[in-house]
């Protein structure tokens, strides 16, 4: 069969370019490795906050807190050059009542640390004055009511008695999905999975189709008894294999390495990174008859890859005006990012998300259609 | 003896570039063509429409009876391209067993049929040696090996001596003559004049059109030099001077 001739063949470039291989298989594992460290690391991030002035109960309150490393300052300087001075996150100042706080905010997420942590803390020390007001006026009460008739007693403290417990409400926090802990990165690990096997299957197996049409080599193929669909099945089928490895490695690697939990099949996992293969292999190939170089394959990027990112689900979409969450179902990764939260997050199964199955094995299939279409541009028949 | 190539009318432009103009041709069972002319004058291309690889404007060609482009008439054809289009990453073996793979050559006779055509280009002792370490010249004999390779009754060559060196030339003009007596059909391109004198026909091409159609002895002696070279200047200084009119 010619079809595996050609398949032979495109697996045997791969398995001798040390490079490629490497690209495949561990450029995905460096990716969600650094940003593993970089997210998770995000999570424990503590700022450092300058006070001036700041009243001994609220600054009890702030040591206390483990995200806020306090700095006193106690000088005639500016509040920015102190900022600068001290490399502060922010400046708390105090006049009286009324508190200031200036931020830094040239790294926002230092910022959010600030403002959460603070708040809590403001909030804490006022809970505490106010307790310590109740307890006092209970005092001044139960002197007030001691000094009553007995009979008069009774009857106060039957009515209070009745209320004494009813006003305290309490709230412990349940998670489905992860933990109090989760990171921003097993947020978005999930598509991320999916996103990396998109891309460097677009990648290669573009550059390889185009590395074919540059040499010569596709013109000579089609010169011979081939017929169009028996070189595309080729190329689908090697660089389907290569992804399929690749899926496995790099959701091994996300489940057992990085400790990303799925709660739905890893098998569901595999075949929605595999479709998603598909698309992106038949996108890299329809591509690469566009482009004359690897230089204008690697423009495409930008237009038809980075996009994909932004609506995959990384992000939350649901603000956005009608228009583009229109827009956003042209892309493949909008489905796939879908069916891997749905399946890694929520425990989704086949039913659930069979239609962004469909949705995706339609994407490929008329990919790879045109693709067969398109080297009629060679030869007709 | 049957026409196994027909060229009925056939024109192809390039934009304004007319590349082939009106070319009407029958090419018979057996036959050893050359087919010369000056760069950029359509032998390419001429070779290219006759493959069905390129939509011509008008004209009809027909190989072994069937209109092209044809996918089955492909696999009658051992085709070697101008530009060498080899799997640079894969070996001079590898390379073979691919094409034949394409051709659909069947497994035992394959072994026999790769040490035929890598004798017949010397390079028998370099096969298992990577593309990429191959020298234009090596390169250049791999292509002819492949076209070689299938036994195809029709076989095209585009340029198929350019970077190879004389000793081997020699010895690639002699395997052509013993192809052409088992009965094959062939059509060299060439710019190297000398070359056709081997051939029973000279298609001389220029300005897209065949200017001289002939046995090259009967051309010499018609235009009354002693080399096909010759004929050539001579046939280029009548078309300047008619252009000239």
């Amino acid at each position: 069969m010619r079809t595996l001739v050609i398949f032979e063949r495109i697996l045997k470039e791969p398995s001798r370019d040390k490079r490629t291989l490497a690209l495949v298989f561990l450029a995905p594992l460096l990716v969600l490795g650094l940003l593993y460290l970089i997210l998770q690391s995000n999570t424990n991030l503590s700022a450092r906050l300058g006070t001036e002035n700041v009243s001994p109960n609220l600054m009890k309150q702030l040591k206390k807190n483990s995200k806020i490393n306090l700095v006193a300052i106690n000088n005639k300087r500016s509040i920015s050059r102190n900022l600068k001075k001290y490399h502060l996150a922010a400046l708390l100042k105090q006049k009286n009542q009324k508190l200031t706080v200036t931020y830094q905010n040239a790294d926002t997420s230092l910022t959010a640390v600030v403002k959460e942590n603070l708040v809590k803390s403001i909030t804490k020390d006022q809970i505490k004055s106010i307790k310590s007001k109740i307890n006092q006026s209970q005092q001044e009460l139960n002197s007030v009511i001691k000094s009553l008739p007995t009979t008069e007693q009774k009857a106060i403290e039957s009515k209070l008695g009745s209320k004494k417990n009813g006003n305290s409400l309490s709230l412990s926090e349940k998670y489905i999905y992860g933990n109090a802990n989760s990171s921003l990165f097993t947020a978005i690990a999930p598509v991320l999975v999916g996103f990396l096997v998109f891309f460097f299957v677009f990648l290669i197996s573009g550059v390889s189709l185009l590395q074919e049409r540059t040499t010569g080599t596709l013109g000579r193929l089609l010169t011979s008894p081939v017929k169009r669909q028996e070189i595309i099945a080729g190329y689908v089928g090697a660089y389907g294999l290569l992804a399929i490895l690749q899926t496995i490695v790099v959701v091994i690697y996300a489940i057992y390495v990085l400790g990303i939990n799925s709660r739905g099949s890893i098998w569901l996992v595999m075949l929605i990174n595999l479709l998603l293969a598909l698309v992106a292999l038949s996108m890299g190939l329809l591509v690469s008859t566009l482009a004359s170089s690897e230089f204008q394959m690697i423009q495409f990027i930008p237009i038809l890859i980075v996009p994909q990112v932004f609506f995959s689900g990384m992000f939350n979409l649901s603000d956005m005006n009608s228009f583009w969450r229109i827009f956003a179902h042209i892309f493949p990764m909008y489905y796939g990012g879908d069916a891997l939260i749905d399946v890694i997050k929520k425990g989704a199964g086949i039913e659930n998300i069979g239609i962004d199955l469909l949705i995706l094995a339609a994407f490929a299939v008329i990919l790879i259609s045109i693709n067969i279409i398109g080297l009629r541009r060679y030869r007709r028949v | 003896m049957t026409n196994v190539i027909t060229l009925e009318k056939v024109s192809k432009s390039f934009g304004q570039n007319h590349v082939l103009k009106n070319i009407s041709l029958q090419i018979k069972n057996g036959q050893l063509i050359g087919l010369i002319g000056p760069s950029g004058t359509g032998k390419t291309t001429m070779i290219a429409a006759i493959l069905g690889m390129i939509k011509l404007d008008s004209g009809k060609i027909t190989v072994l009876d069937k209109s092209m482009p044809n996918r089955e008439v492909l696999g009658k054809i051992g085709y070697m391209a101008q530009s060498d289009a080899l799997y640079t990453s894969l070996s001079g073996r590898e390379n073979l067993r691919f094409f034949a793979g394409l051709m659909k050559q069947p497994g035992e006779i394959l072994r026999d049929q790769i040490k035929r055509v890598s004798e017949i280009v010397d390079l028998q002792d370099s096969l298992d040696i990577r593309v990429s370490n191959y020298s234009g010249g090596m390169k250049r004999r791999l292509s002819l090996a492949i076209a070689l390779l299938a036994n195809s009754p029709i076989i095209l060559l585009d340029e198929p001596t350019v970077g190879i060196d004389p000793e081997l030339r020699v010895q690639v003009w002699a395997e052509l003559r013993k192809l052409h007596k088992s009965g094959k059909t062939i059509i060299v391109t060439t710019h190297v004049m000398d070359e056709v004198e081997h051939v029973d026909r000279v298609l001389m091409l220029r300005n897209g059109q065949i200017i001289a159609d002939d046995l090259p002895q009967k051309l010499e002696s018609d235009y009354k030099v002693n080399s096909i070279e010759k004929v050539f200047i001579k046939t280029g200084e009548k078309n300047a001077h008619s252009s000239d009119l």
